[in-house]
């Protein structure tokens, strides 16, 4: 009887002990479809989500002369939306869906990698992948922050690049450490240091342009050393990705009749990045008319790039991600623009004809295009930066360029007109570092670019 | 033999010496028949004293051959019978239970039943009677108006929260815990027949709540339904009713009128606003007046055409359509049975429930439920009882209501016509333009018209629910005194829902035309989907099991009584969901077709290319929860009790820190029957009881993690390889809440047991909440992150008042629950706070102020010139809205507007009982609280996402700025200006209000026992303090209509 007690007493004590002893019992997943990032595949699947890591920003294209907005469509945008179309000098930004967030955003993602990687033990044969991984993260980051860099701050001046406002470099996951802003030369540093520190671990082409290859890196790299105006780094870089990859796209193999004519799988593509906004939206933006008219009638750009919205204005539609968002990314035309420019501005100019007209035959209908030709460097120079706006438009570079050639006394003035009134944005005004949301200004102190 | 040795040691028998006869019988109550426990037996002359055990059996030594029984029973009439050692035996002892006594009722807390009279902690019970007053099929539905210290928060339209005493949490997770059967219910409490409910108990303090834990900071509310019993008769209860519910009233949503919705189109057609679509997007839906305005631009129409044909549409009102083809009276019939009876070995209850609701959208909702226990004495120590629940449900959706049905993302115009006058039903402005979609290639395209008189026939959702539960428990007496119970509860839900939309849904023939295109080389249109439905299921299976192993201790000896329970649990969630979708649905051979998800197919319209929607695949969840818990009241001479609880949780919720996994919570408490002392002798109180207790609960929220977390979703287009969010961000610090409360209560009753009073204060500290923290979004990607950093006060006083105002042939019984409430939150480290973010937004929590607390933007009145809204920056008159509602506004310049929750609840119940009829009457009121009004928000009204009524009323010209508060219309849309004034105090009001909540007519016939009744619920308001005369619980929605319900109630 008091045997049959104690059983039972110890069998309420096991109870007991089981779930104390069972630490596996409570270390079950409680949901199946979540993880903690503790393998490379984690790693690589935070890298490969598309809604975050393939979207940019677009208030630089927003801000840029390409494109001109009805009165009508003004109004009916969102105040954001037209704040930014006018220039204004604050109140452009605000949430963590913004473009400062949505930027952000892709830097923690990395961080979260970069941070988790020396956490995950050394599994053989994973060396590859985890170099990969590793160099991934690497380059979103570089590129990321060279695409804040050029929003957010002023264009870059080896003169005055140490005192200048440059953007917070945030380099871990730890978000309880506050925001500060570096200097645009600390901004710029840190951008290549992250982009050149991903080359080795990189394999040149990556199975899909939506991942981070060594050919990307050199791109990046050649659109930063661009915009930093050190064009013979520049073109070196551009024509180290070119070594990788060089393929033209036939605009000749094309169907104008498409709503949007190019192919999802353009071999052009070197690293796959989508930018969208009201404001550049197809339909919405009509195309500058004196950049419209620089198309020949032979130029089949002229039709796969355009076509008439509903009041018959000239719009874009030759998104090279082949649908509605529009391409920010790298592919092979810019970096053959790039080294063109690089050539001419060191006189090369037979090299910079030659890149010129191996991506311009490409352009025109088959037999009718007559090569470039010129001796003069300035002229050829001239040459290149206008072929290169009509390949490379809406392509988010044109406010990069607006900022650096008139850095070099370009005087390019942007201007738009709304029932009358016009808006300007002279050369090198403090308002190409657009305004930083107010909110994160609130949150950690950080100085709001001098207005 | 054992047994008579430990029953002498327990009754303290004195008189050893003396000849002994055993007296022995059961105590039944009288009404029911049911054997009651813990009955007091004293024999007069030789002290010996006895207690009724569970199946209501006692035995008593008697000395001596004559002698007088005294019974005496917490909620029954005392009983006296003279006994003599020729007495027949057993003696069945029948009392009369006492019904305006406090102590009615027996206490459960899931872990052990108690009575009231050795309870320290703050408990509510429900009483059967008044639970019964109310018809209608849920549980909860039936608490709101009766229940002390419970409101109901409406405050987040079509989320009603049930909250108990006061806020707890600022944003964690607000539902109290709710347990049925002695296990928490995590299935759909819409699914159980509130006529299997035996007994409801809320559960308020730490020392009635915390023995639940990390999950019991909002309050617990226990359910107990009937359970099978021992030595009963056999009887039986049917009951039948029908509710009748009426339509809603459809100016419960305060629109604009007919004619300013024309006026605001044709304004914004004039502004161009429409012109881009109508430019770029011809294929687009644009509302009949648009449509109209654009055919006179182009010249398809005359200017005075137009306005013939637009004043024709400013005739009709699409609320009388709603009125006329769309909402019907709504129906609903329950019919149940309940039957019981046991042996002395074997008892056991069986009961159906079948409920049949026709709602007002002709939708429809069907229950039925079975449930049968059973309980076995296999030895005299050994019990075991069983349980078996099942439900079967099934809704079918009907009609979408006003405010639900929309075109894609705005609101129809109010003179949207969706019938002929012949009736049939016509198309309305949907997503395209349908002479656009009838036209193009050629006219080939089906119909892509979008008609909802008829489609809600065509596109339906069927739901089905089983659920089964399963209770085993044993109960083994080692001791007379000391039992060990292990139960074990099995649940599974499963819960079927498919959407089946066939071939002249909208749905199934706009996803066709989607996915159609021309081939321009062979003018042929190319379907990448099948012709047919669209068939979309969704399956979720919730399996829980429970198993706690536990001792109960009941001894009494001499002065002493101790009882007290210990015990661990296991408790395991497991959930596994899968959906897909079939395309091409034939209903008549029930299959579907495959078809191509890989590649991408052209839109005819847009000319995007889109991939033919994958909706297939599968969830599953798991959540584990180990726990130890104690409890244990020592009362000394059945006037001093102690008792003191504590648990430990521990969950695989928070990943692997050991910390926040074991979480100990704890009680102590204390009460004092003064009555029961020597010294008390007085008219003035039969019972006068002081209780005090102090401990913790925990709040846990089973979505928050302290671990980097991700989320798988779909795979990467680019690789096909798996793709994941990051859902978490690394936040270590994170924890559960903590609850500590300190409850004082008195318990009073007097004037012969007419008047019950209860009064308790309490104050509770809510520490280590969660908290929005806003984020440096450069820092991570998030506007917020919930963290552990707020801290909160409340106090209140419950106040339970029943009386027996007339007692004879007429009775007038009242209950009255005042229940008072004031909160503040201690500390919230925000390390800055944006006005936006508090402006008109209640629950942020800022330190100094109630926990849900409005704050509103200074009104100065509209510009006399402008209508402008205008509020304060620095002190001046301002209509700088970026500085009123930027970054840069201090929290100081916002007027604090006041409480968002009642600082008073009360209901107030009165049953007048003349003979067979009974009448019952039931109000509720709510006070010292405010409720933000809706008005015009000019960026949103352009949009088409709102409209409201204030637009009649807004600023037009200098002067009206005395006559109206409603600022100008100003174009385009300012977005600032919008946020300032929609949020502005011009636009608060008290939510004050009182409400009669039902009315219930009763005859009772004695012979055969038979009840008929008549209920009238949501009756409705009979004040609020606002003078626009809006319902503050259903603020621009509409309000649920009245019902009536008929039955009748007989028992056999």
């Amino acid at each position: 009887m008091k045997c049959y007690k104690i059983r039972l007493l110890l069998l309420l004590i096991s109870l007991g002990t089981l779930g104390t002893g069972c630490k596996k019992y409570l270390d079950a997943k409680p949901d199946i479809s979540l993880a903690t990032p503790e393998r490379l595949d984690d790693l690589q699947a935070i890298l490969d989500y598309i809604p975050h890591m393939i979207v940019a920003p677009s208030s630089d294209e927003c801000s840029a002369d390409n494109y001109a907005i009805g009165f009508s469509d003004y109004n009916a945008l969102a105040e954001q939306q037209r704040r930014l179309y006018t220039f204004q000098t604050d109140h452009l930004f605000a949430s963590a869906n913004s473009d400062w967030g949505i930027a952000y955003r892709k830097i923690y993602n990395a961080n979260t990698v970069l941070d988790a990687l020396p956490k995950i033990a050394a599994g053989p044969g994973d060396v590859s992948q985890r170099k990969d991984v590793e160099g991934q993260a690497l380059m979103i980051r570089g590129s990321t922050l060279f695409t804040i860099v050029n929003i957010w701050s002023l264009a870059y001046d080896a003169q005055t690049a140490t005192k200048d406002l440059g953007i917070p470099l945030r380099l871990d996951p730890e978000f309880k450490v506050r925001s500060v802003r570096a200097s645009v030369q600390d901004s710029y540093d840190r951008i290549i240091l992250d982009l050149k520190t991903a080359l080795p671990l990189l394999p040149g082409i990556a199975i899909t342009p939506a991942r981070a290859s060594r050919s990307a890196a050199y791109g990046w790299l050649s659109r930063v050393y661009l915009a930093m105006r050190q064009y013979p780094q520049a073109g070196l870089y551009a024509d180290s990705a070119l070594q990788l990859t060089h393929q033209l796209l036939d605009y000749n193999t094309l169907d104008s009749s498409a709503d949007f004519p190019f192919p999802f799988d353009n071999p052009e593509i070197i690293f796959l990045q989508f930018s969208s906004s009201q404001l550049t939206a197809t339909d919405i933006a009509r195309i500058d008319s004196g950049l419209y008219a620089g198309y020949k009638a032979n130029d089949l750009r002229r039709t796969l790039f355009f076509k008439p919205n509903g009041e018959g204005y000239p719009v874009f539609r030759g998104n090279y991600t082949g649908q509605y968002d529009q391409f920010s990314g790298l592919a092979t035309d810019e970096l053959y623009l790039n080294r063109a420019e690089c050539y001419a501005r060191a006189g090369n100019v037979q090299a910079a004809l030659d890149d010129l007209n191996s991506l311009l035959v490409t352009r025109f209908r088959t037999g009718t295009y007559i090569p470039l030709t010129g001796t003069d460097k300035a002229a050829v120079l001239k040459l290149v930066l206008t072929e290169r706006r009509k390949q490379l438009v809406m392509r988010y570079l044109r406010f990069m360029d607006i900022k650096r050639l008139n850095k070099e006394g370009a005087g390019i003035t942007v201007t738009r007109i709304l029932n009358g009134q016009s808006f300007t944005l002279i050369p090198n005004d403090l308002r190409y570092a657009l305004a930083l949301p107010e909110d994160v200004l609130a949150l950690t102190g950080m100085p709001q670019n001098p207005r | 033999m054992n047994k008579i040795i430990f029953f002498l040691l327990l009754i303290g028998a004195s008189n050893v010496n003396a000849q002994t006869h055993l007296l022995s019988g059961f105590v039944r109550n009288a009404q029911t028949g049911s054997a009651i426990e813990g009955v007091s037996l004293k024999l007069r002359h030789s002290g010996a004293f006895s207690v009724s055990a569970a199946d209501g059996a006692f035995r008593i030594s008697m000395s001596g051959t004559r002698d007088t029984l005294d019974i005496t029973g917490v909620g029954y009439s005392r009983l006296s019978l003279p006994v003599s050692s020729l007495t027949h035996l057993p003696l069945l002892l029948q009392l009369q239970p006492e019904t305006t006594s406090l102590d009615n009722v027996v206490l459960n807390t899931g872990y052990q039943s108690l009575p009231k009279e050795r309870v320290t902690g703050s408990f509510t019970p429900i009483s059967k009677a008044l639970f019964n007053q109310q018809t209608g099929t849920t549980v909860l539905a039936r608490l709101e108006s009766i229940t002390n210290s419970l409101y109901v928060d409406r405050s987040s339209p079509g989320f009603p929260k049930i909250v108990i005493r006061g806020l707890s949490t600022i944003q964690g997770p607000r539902s109290p815990l709710i347990i049925l059967n002695d296990f928490p219910f995590n299935g759909n409490l819409d699914d159980i027949n509130p006529n299997d409910v035996e007994n409801i108990t809320i559960l308020k303090d730490a020392a009635a709540a915390s023995i639940w834990g990390a999950q019991a900071g909002n309050g617990v509310i226990v359910i107990t339904t009937k359970k099978a019993q021992f030595d009963r008769k056999t009887t039986g209860t049917f009951s039948s009713n029908v509710i009748f519910t009426g339509q809603p009233d459809l100016n419960d949503i305060r629109t604009f009128s007919v004619a300013d919705n024309i006026n605001v189109e044709r304004f914004l057609f004039s502004q161009g606003r429409y012109d881009f679509t109508l430019n770029n997007y011809p294929f687009l839906a644009v509302s009949p007046v648009v449509d109209i305005l654009q055919k006179q631009r182009s010249g398809l129409l005359t200017s005075a055409q137009a306005d013939v044909a637009i004043a024709a549409l400013g005739q009709h009102d699409i609320r009388d359509d709603f009125r006329k083809y769309v909402y019907q009276k709504g129906t609903n019939i329950q019919e149940a049975l309940n039957l019981s009876g046991g042996t002395k070995n074997i008892g056991w209850t069986v009961s159906g429930g079948w409920d049949k609701t026709a709602g007002n959208l002709k939708d429809s909702y069907d229950r039925k439920t079975l449930r049968a226990t059973q309980a076995y004495r296999l030895t005299d120590k050994l019990q075991l009882t069983t349980g078996i629940d099942y439900t079967l449900s099934r809704s079918l959706s009907g009609e979408m209501g006003y405010g639900q049905l929309r075109a894609s993302n705005s609101l129809l115009p109010l003179y949207t016509q969706l019938a002929a006058t012949d009736g049939t039903a016509l198309p309305v402005y949907n997503n395209y333009n349908k002479a656009f979609t009838d036209t193009v290639y050629g006219g080939r395209l089906p119909d892509w018209g979008y008609y909802p008189l008829t489609d809600w026939q065509h596109d339906r959702t069927t739901t089905t629910l089983q659920a089964t539960l399963l209770d085993i428990g044993t109960a083994y007496t080692l001791l007379p005194w000391l039992s060990v119970n292990i139960k074990y509860q099995y649940g599974r839900q499963e819960v079927n829902s498919t959407r089946l939309a066939d071939a002249q849904s909208y749905f199934a023939r706009d996803l066709y035309n989607t996915f159609t295109a021309l081939d321009p080389n062979t003018n042929q249109l190319n379907h990448a989907l099948p012709k047919g439905g669209v068939k979309d299921v969704n399956n979720n299976l919730l399996v829980t099991q429970n198993l706690r192993g536990q001792f109960t201790i009941d001894r009494s000896w001499g002065r002493n009584q101790l009882s007290a329970i210990g015990g661990a649990e296991l408790r395991q969630l497991k959930s596994d969901g899968s959906y897909f979708r079939q395309y091409g649905f034939d209903n008549l051979t029930y299959t579907g077709t495959p078809v191509d998800y890989i590649n991408q197919y052209p839109d005819p319209l847009y000319g995007y290319t889109n991939i033919i929607p994958y909706q297939d695949g599968e969830t599953a969840g798991l959540n584990r929860f180990v726990s130890f818990f104690g409890n244990a009241a020592y009362t000394l001479d059945r006037k001093y009790t102690v008792s003191a609880s504590g648990r430990r949780d521990a969950s695989n919720l928070f990943g692997a820190s050991i910390n926040n996994k074991w979480s100990p919570l704890w009680s102590v408490g204390a009460a004092w029957d003064m009555t029961k002392e020597n010294f008390f002798r007085q008219k003035w109180a039969s019972q006068l009881k002081f209780r005090a207790t102090y401990g913790s609960s925990g709040n846990a929220d089973p979505t928050k993690s302290a671990f980097t977390t991700l989320e798988y979703g779909f795979n990467s287009p680019y690789t096909q390889l798996p793709s994941a969010r990051i859902s978490q961000f690394y936040n270590p610090e994170l924890s559960w809440e903590r609850i500590n409360i300190f409850n004082l209560a008195v318990d009073y009753v007097t004037m012969n047991e007419r008047i019950a009073v209860t009064a308790e204060y309490f104050h509770k500290r809510g520490v280590n909440l969660f908290g929005n923290q806003p984020q440096d979004y450069t820092a991570v990607p998030a506007d917020n992150i919930v963290t552990n950093i707020a801290g909160i006060a409340g106090s209140g006083w419950d106040f339970s008042v029943n009386t027996l105002n007339v007692k004879g042939v007429f009775n007038w019984r009242s209950q009255l629950n005042i229940n008072l409430y004031h909160d503040k939150v201690l500390s919230n480290n925000l390390p800055s706070q944006f006005v936006s973010d508090l402006a008109g937004i209640p629950n942020y929590g800022v330190p100094g102020r109630a926990v849900a607390s409005w704050y509103a933007y200074q009104w100065a009145g509209l510009d006399p010139s402008t209508g402008d809204p205008r509020g304060i920056v620095d002190g001046k008159v301002s209509t700088d809205y970026y500085a009123i509602t930027g970054e840069n506004a201090k929290v100081s310049s916002l007027q604090y507007i006041g409480s968002a929750q009642p600082k008073l609840t009360a209901t107030l119940g009165n049953t007048l009982q003349f003979k067979q009829i009974t009448f019952s009457i039931q109000l509720t009121g709510k006070f010292g609280y405010y409720f933000l009004r809706n008005s015009i928000n000019y960026s949103n009204l352009y949009s088409g996402y709102s409209n409201n009524a204030d637009y009649g009323m807004r600023w037009q010209k200098p002067g009206d700025e005395k006559i109206t508060t409603v600022p100008s219309m100003v174009y385009p849309g300012n977005y600032a200006r919008d946020a300032f004034y929609t949020a502005s105090s011009v636009l608060f009001s008290r939510a004050d209000q009182i409400r009669l909540q039902y009315i219930t007519l009763t005859y009772s016939f004695p012979r055969p026992s038979l009840q008929v009744f008549m209920n009238i619920n949501n009756v409705g308001l009979l004040w609020v303090k606002n003078c626009y005369g809006i319902d503050p619980d259903y603020n621009n929605m509409l309000a649920p209509p009245r019902n009536v319900a008929f039955g009748a109630r007989i028992n056999f």
